[in-house]
C-alpha cells in the first residue's frame, strides 16, 4: 500500500471577488522510500498541494490518506499530532526561531511530541542530529551567525528530530547557492538511502528536481507528467543552467 | 507541551525582549505596589485612629466613690451617701452649712419613704467620714494633712480595695484596675517644696493612661504595693520644680508628710500634644502606691477606681457590670440610688454642654445612649476609615487596571510579530492549546514578575509611610498571597484574549504571513 494516497483533490482560494481553483482534481500515490520532485511553475498549484500533504491546510474535495489514514477528517489537534510525528518540514527561507541557538531550534518538535522526552534526552537528541549534518561545532550559534546553507541543515536536523517516514521540502535551495544547494539535496538523498525516508521535493526549477527518482510536473491545477527519473546525478555535478542559476 | 515547559519558552521568549518585558511588568508592578501600600496605609489609618480613640481614653471607666452629683437643691435628688451615714459618725465643720447626714439620726420627717420624694430636705454631704483625723487619727502626718482643707473634702467613702478585687476579678472584658486615693499634698526635697497632686494609686496605672511613658526608672511594683513602700514616681513637671529639668532624680529621696519616699521614676507624656503643665494633675502630679498612702492616713477606703474595657466596643458593658456588681456588694436595694457614680468618656461627653442635671435626665432615662453613642462612635469611625481604605485601594486598582492592558497590548502586539513563529510551532506539531498556553504563560509570567517586585515595592513604600507617618502601615501576609493571585489573574484575564488569537490562527496563514 502507498504510503500517501490522493484522489481528486480539489481547492479553491477566493481572494476578493475571484475565486482561484488551485487544485482541480489532483490524484497521487507516494510509496515509501520515494524521492519526489513536484516541478511547476508559479501557480501551478503545487505550493497548495505540498501544504496539503503537510496537513497544513484543509483540500475542499477528494480524499488524502496519509499511511492508511484519512487525514482530511482529522480534528485540528490530530492534524497537529500527524504533522510532528509523520512530517517533517524545510522551507525555504528555513524558518528558524530569531535569537535563539540552532540547538534550541532543533529541539522544538520534541517539545510538542507525544512521547514527552526528559530535557536532558531531547538535548541530546538534538545535538545528535546537528551532528548528523555536520552542525555539532555550530550548537550555540543563533541563525544570524549561520550561512544560509548552515541554517538549512540546521532546519533539516529539526526536520528530523522526531524521526518522520515523510520530508517535505519547500524550494529548500531557493534562498541558497549552487554549491549549498547541492549539498542539502545531497543530504537528502542520503536521508532516502541510509533511513529510507520518503523526500518531497517542490521546486520550480528543473535542474533540482532531477536530483528526485520520480519527477511530477504540475500546470493549473492538475498534474501534467509523472514519470520516473532514471537520469539521476550523482552528487556533485549540476546541468550548466543550473549552475547559472 | 507541559505547562511548566510553557513556562520555561515564555521566559525564553521575554528574555529575548528584554527592555519591552520590563516595561510590561513595570505596570504591573506599579499597580501591584500602589493597590498593597494603599491597603496599608488605609489599615494604618484605622489602627492609628483605634489607638487615639483608646489613647484619648474611650475605654475608660471612672468609679468615684459617693453621689454627690445628687445634690439636694435638685428636684428628685438624694442624698449621696445614704450607706456610710448609717454606720459613720456625724462630721460637722463649724462654721460651714453643711451637714453628713445621718439617716438613722435624722427626725422622721426628714427620713424619706423614697429617695425621689420631691418634699424631701435638701442635704449635702461635704466630708469624708474618715476625714476628722482628730477623732480617729492619731498618725503624726495627719495632722498636718488637716491643715490641708481640701484634702479628701466632700470625698464619700464607698469604695475599697476589695471592691476594686471584685472588678478586676468578677468582670468579664476588664483589662486593668487600679483604685485611686487623690489628695493634695506638699512634696519636699531640702529647700524647696511643691505643692501638687498625691495620687495613690496601683502598678496598672500607667497601662491604663496611655500617654505616658516613663522618662526615668520605672512605676512602682505589685511587691511595693503590697508592702505599702514608701516609694514615689514624679510627675515630670514636680521632677522639674524639685530637681531641675534633665536630672535623673532616680534613687533620691523626697518628703511627704514628714515622710521619707525613695524616687523610682519620673513618668513624662510620649506626646507632645499632651505635655505636661503645670496643675495639670498627670504630669503635676506625683504617685504613691495606694497602700502606703491608705497606712499612712489610716484610710480604708477609695475615692475612685480607674477600670478599662478590653475594648471600646465592651466599654458601655463592662461599666453597667460594674455598677451591678458595686451596688449588690454595697447592699443598694432596688429603689435605692447608687452611692458611687460611674463614668465613661460617653456619658462625660453625653453631658458636655448641657446643663447637667438634664445631660443626666437623659443619661438615665434612655438606658442605651451611651451605649448608642459609643458603638455609633466606633462603627462610624471604622466605617469611615474602611471607606478611606476602599477609595485609596480603588484608585490604585485603576492603576492595575491600566498595567493589565499594557500587559494585553503588548501580548496582542506579540502575537502579531510573531504571526511566522507560531505558523512554525504549528507545523512543527504544536496543538492550538499549545500556542494558547505558552502566550497565556508569558502573560502570566509578566504580570506574576511585576506582582512579586510590586509587593516589594508595596513593602518599600509602606516602610516609608511608617517612617513618616508613623503609622503602622503592615502589609499582612494575606494581603501579599492576595497579590501574587490577582497579578497572576490579571495575567490570565488580559492573556487570554491575545493568547486565544494566537491559538485560532491557521497554520497555514501563519506560515505565510507577511
Amino acid at each position: 500500500m502507498a504510503l500517501i494516497s490522493i484522489q481528486n483533490l480539489r481547492k479553491t482560494y477566493t481572494i476578493g471577488e475571484v475565486a482561484v481553483q488551485a487544485l482541480r482534481g489532483v490524484s497521487l500515490d507516494i510509496h515509501a522510500g520515494e524521492f519526489v520532485s513536484i516541478v511547476g511553475p508559479s501557480g501551478s498549484g503545487k505550493s497548495t498541494f505540498m501544504h496539503m500533504l503537510g496537513c497544513l491546510d484543509r483540500p475542499d474535495a477528494g480524499s488524502y490518506l496519509l499511511d492508511g489514514r484519512d487525514v482530511s477528517t482529522l480534528s485540528r489537534d490530530e492534524l497537529a499530532r500527524v504533522r510532528n510525528t509523520m512530517i517533517g518540514f524545510v522551507f525555504q527561507s528555513f524558518n528558524l526561531l530569531p535569537r535563539t541557538s540552532a540547538l534550541e531550534n532543533v529541539e522544538l518538535p520534541t517539545l510538542y511530541s507525544p512521547d514527552k522526552l526528559p530535557a536532558a534526552a531531547r538535548r541530546a537528541k538534538a545535538m545528535a542530529a546537528l551532528k548528523a549534518v555536520g552542525l555539532e561545532n555550530r550548537a550555540h550559534h543563533h541563525p544570524n551567525q549561520l550561512s544560509g546553507g548552515q541554517q538549512q541543515r540546521v532546519a533539516i536536523a529539526r526536520a528530523l528530530m522526531t524521526q518522520p517516514p515523510i520530508l517535505l521540502a519547500d524550494e529548500p535551495t531557493g534562498n541558497l547557492d549552487t554549491r549549498t544547494s547541492i549539498e542539502v539535496l545531497e543530504i537528502f538523498q542520503q536521508l532516502r538511502e541510509e533511513r529510507g525516508i520518503t523526500v518531497i521535493l517542490i521546486t520550480h526549477e528543473r535542474d533540482i528536481a532531477e536530483f528526485g527518482s520520480r519527477i511530477v510536473n504540475f500546470l493549473d491545477g492538475v498534474i501534467v507528467s509523472d514519470v520516473a527519473n532514471t537520469s539521476r546525478r550523482p552528487g556533485g555535478e549540476l546541468a550548466p543552467s543550473a549552475r547559472i542559476a | 507541551m507541559s505547562i511548566a515547559e510553557s513556562f520555561v519558552v515564555a521566559l525564553k521568549a521575554l528574555k529575548k525582549n528584554g527592555l519591552r518585558s520590563c516595561l510590561t511588568l513595570l505596570g504591573i508592578t506599579i499597580g501591584v505596589g500602589a493597590v498593597l501600600t494603599m491597603i496599608a496605609v488605609g489599615n494604618g489609618a484605622r489602627a492609628s485612629i483605634e489607638d487615639q480613640v483608646t489613647a484619648a481614653g474611650m475605654n475608660i471607666i471612672t468609679i468615684t466613690a459617693g453621689n454627690y452629683q445628687m445634690k439636694g437643691e435638685e428636684q428628685g435628688g438624694g442624698v449621696a451617701d445614704h450607706q456610710a451615714a448609717y454606720r459613720r459618725p456625724r462630721f460637722r465643720e463649724p462654721g460651714r452649712d453643711v451637714v453628713a447626714f445621718d439617716r438613722a439620726a435624722a427626725p422622721a420627717r426628714l427620713r424619706p419613704a423614697r429617695y425621689d420624694d420631691a418634699d424631701r430636705p435638701a442635704f449635702r454631704l461635704i466630708a469624708h467620714p474618715e476625714d476628722d483625723p482628730m477623732e480617729k487619727h492619731n498618725h503624726p502626718t495627719a495632722r498636718e494633712r488637716l491643715g490641708d482643707s481640701a484634702a479628701g473634702l466632700g470625698a464619700a467613702a464607698t469604695l475599697t480595695l476589695d471592691d476594686a478585687r471584685a472588678i478586676r476579678k468578677a468582670i468579664a472584658g476588664v483589662q486593668y484596675v487600679a483604685s485611686g486615693v487623690h489628695e493634695s499634698a506638699r512634696v519636699t526635697r531640702g529647700d524647696r517644696r511643691w505643692f501638687t497632686r498625691l495620687h495613690g494609686t496601683e502598678p496598672d496605672m500607667p497601662r491604663i493612661r496611655r500617654s505616658w511613658s516613663l522618662a526615668h526608672g520605672r512605676f512602682f511594683s505589685d511587691a511595693e504595693l503590697n508592702g505599702s513602700r514608701q516609694v514615689i514616681v514624679l510627675g515630670s513637671i514636680v521632677a522639674e520644680r524639685l530637681f531641675g529639668a534633665a536630672v535623673d532624680p532616680v534613687g533620691d529621696e523626697v518628703r511627704l508628710w514628714n515622710q521619707p519616699f525613695t524616687i523610682v521614676g519620673v513618668i513624662a507624656s510620649n506626646s507632645w500634644a499632651t505635655a505636661g503643665v503645670v496643675g495639670d494633675d498627670q504630669f503635676d502630679a506625683i504617685y504613691v502606691p495606694v497602700t502606703t498612702v491608705q497606712t499612712l492616713l489610716n484610710l480604708t477606703k477609695l475615692n475612685t477606681i480607674t477600670v478599662t474595657s478590653t475594648s471600646v466596643a465592651t466599654t458601655t458593658r463592662v461599666s453597667r457590670d460594674v455598677t451591678k456588681l458595686l451596688r449588690a456588694r454595697h447592699g443598694i436595694g432596688e429603689e435605692a440610688p447608687d452611692d458611687f457614680v460611674v463614668r465613661t468618656q460617653a456619658s462625660t461627653a453625653l453631658g458636655k454642654g448641657i446643663n447637667p442635671q438634664i445631660a443626666r435626665a437623659i443619661a438615665g432615662n434612655v438606658p442605651g445612649l451611651e451605649q448608642v453613642t459609643l458603638e455609633q462612635l466606633s462603627t462610624t469611625l471604622e466605617k469611615s476609615s474602611r471607606t478611606m481604605t476602599a477609595l485609596l485601594a480603588s484608585v490604585a486598582a485603576v492603576s492595575l487596571l491600566v498595567g493589565g492592558i499594557g500587559v494585553m497590548n503588548i501580548m496582542l502586539l506579540s502575537v502579531t510579530e510573531r504571526t511566522r513563529e507560531i505558523g512554525l510551532r504549528m507545523a512543527l506539531g504544536a496543538r492550538p492549546r499549545d500556542v494558547m498556553l505558552q502566550f497565556l504563560a508569558e502573560a502570566v509570567t509578566l504580570s506574576l514578575a511585576g506582582g512579586v517586585i510590586g509587593i516589594f515595592v508595596g513593602l518599600a513604600a509602606s516602610g516609608g509611610v511608617r517612617q513618616l507617618l508613623r503609622w503602622s502601615a503592615v502589609i499582612s501576609p494575606a494581603a501579599i498571597a492576595a497579590a501574587i493571585v490577582v497579578a497572576a489573574g490579571v495575567g490570565i484575564f488580559f492573556g487570554l484574549y491575545p493568547a486565544r488569537q494566537a491559538a485560532r490562527l491557521a497554520p497555514i496563514d501563519a506560515l505565510r504571513f507577511e
